[in-house]
C-alpha cells in the first residue's frame, strides 16, 4: 500500500499544471460615456460602445502625468491599452485628457 | 539490500512509465508555449540554474556606483533591450512575456531581488538556456552596461509611475506603432479622430 502511494505521488509530481495566458494588447480610443468603480464605458471613434474593466494594476495617465482613477470623468477623451480576459477587456493603462474637440472653422 | 534494490527498481519503472506517458501526451497535444511550466519543472530548472552560476560570479558585487546618471543609463538600456519581454516595470506582462516558456520572472519580486549582483550580471551576460533569455555579453568583456542594468534591476521595485511614462518614450517601436502613438496623442489633445480609425486591435 505504502509503495503504491509512493508511486502515485511520484507520478503526480511528474504531471504539469497548465495555465493559459492571452497575448496581445488591445487599444480602445474614444470618449468616456459611463463610469463605475469597476469599469469605464467608451464610445469609440468608430461609434461602438466598449466596456473596459479596471484591475488593481491599472495605471492612469492624465496628459503626461500619473493620475488617479477619480480624475477620469464622463466626456473625457481616452486611449486605453487593455488585455482580453475571458470575454472582458481589462485595462492595463488608461490615458485620458479633458481636451475639447478642436474647432473646425 | 534486496528490499532496497526492489524499491529502486520500482522507482525506475515508475520513472520510465511516467516519462513515456509524458512523451506520449506531448506528442498527442502538439507543442505550445501558451501553458506555463508546472511547479516541479520550475523548481527543478531554477535549482539547476542557481547551482550552475559559477561561485566567483555569485560573490561579485556591482563595481558601478549607483548614481542618478547610472540609473538613467540602465533605464534607457532596459527600455530599449529588455522591456519587450520583461516590461518597463519588470513584471513580464508583455505580448512576448505572456506566452514565453518559461515566463520571464517578475523582476521586482524577492526571487530575483535575492539574487546577488554577480548572479544577475552572469545571467545578463550569458543568457539562460531553454528560455527566451539570450546572452547579451561576450566572455571576459566586463561589460559596464550590464552592470548598469544590474543597478537598474535593483531599482525596479521602487520604480515610479513617472519613470514608467518616461520609459514608454524609450521603447522600441515600428513606424506603424509610432504613427499610431501620434494619432492617439493627437486625439487626446482634442484633434479629430483619424478618418479611418483602426477599431480595437492587437499588437
Amino acid at each position: 500500500m505504502k509503495r503504491r502511494t509512493l508511486v502515485a505521488a511520484f507520478l503526480l509530481l511528474c504531471a504539469s499544471v497548465l495555465l493559459h495566458a492571452h497575448g496581445g494588447m488591445i487599444h480602445v480610443m474614444g470618449t468616456v460615456t459611463g463610469m463605475t468603480d469597476k469599469s469605464v464605458t467608451v464610445e469609440t471613434t468608430d461609434k461602438k460602445t466598449v466596456e473596459v474593466l479596471f484591475a488593481d494594476t491599472t495605471t492612469f495617465v492624465n496628459g503626461s502625468k500619473p493620475a488617479d482613477r477619480k480624475e477620469l470623468k464622463i466626456g473625457d477623451r481616452v486611449v486605453i491599452h487593455a488585455v482580453k480576459v475571458k470575454d472582458s477587456l481589462e485595462a492595463h493603462e488608461v490615458r485620458f485628457s479633458q481636451a475639447t474637440p478642436a474647432s473646425t472653422h | 539490500m534486496r528490499h532496497l534494490i526492489f524499491a529502486l527498481g520500482i522507482c525506475f519503472v515508475a520513472f520510465v512509465i511516467a516519462a513515456a506517458c509524458y512523451a506520449g501526451w506531448m506528442i498527442h497535444r502538439g507543442f505550445s508555449t501558451r501553458s506555463a511550466p508546472g511547479a516541479l519543472e520550475s523548481s527543478l530548472a531554477l535549482s539547476i540554474r542557481n547551482r550552475a552560476c559559477p561561485s566567483r560570479f555569485r560573490s561579485m558585487r556591482n563595481p558601478v556606483a549607483v548614481t542618478p546618471e547610472v540609473l538613467r543609463e540602465g533605464m534607457e538600456h532596459w527600455a530599449d533591450h529588455c522591456s519587450p519581454c520583461h516590461a518597463n516595470n519588470g513584471n513580464g506582462e508583455t505580448m512576448y512575456g505572456r506566452t514565453m516558456y518559461p515566463r520571464p520572472p517578475d523582476m521586482r519580486r524577492k526571487e530575483t531581488q535575492d539574487m546577488s549582483d554577480g548572479e544577475l550580471y552572469y545571467t545578463i551576460q550569458n543568457g539562460v538556456p531553454l528560455s527566451g533569455m539570450p546572452a547579451f555579453g561576450t566572455p571576459g568583456d566586463n561589460d559596464l552596461d550590464s552592470w548598469k542594468l544590474v543597478a537598474f534591476i535593483r531599482h525596479l521595485p521602487s520604480l515610479s509611475q513617472v519613470e514608467e511614462i518616461q520609459m514608454e518614450k524609450m521603447n522600441p517601436k515600428s513606424p506603424e506603432e509610432l504613427d499610431e502613438e501620434q494619432e492617439e496623442e493627437n486625439f487626446l489633445q482634442g484633434n479629430p479622430a483619424p478618418a479611418q480609425p483602426p477599431p480595437a486591435h492587437h499588437h
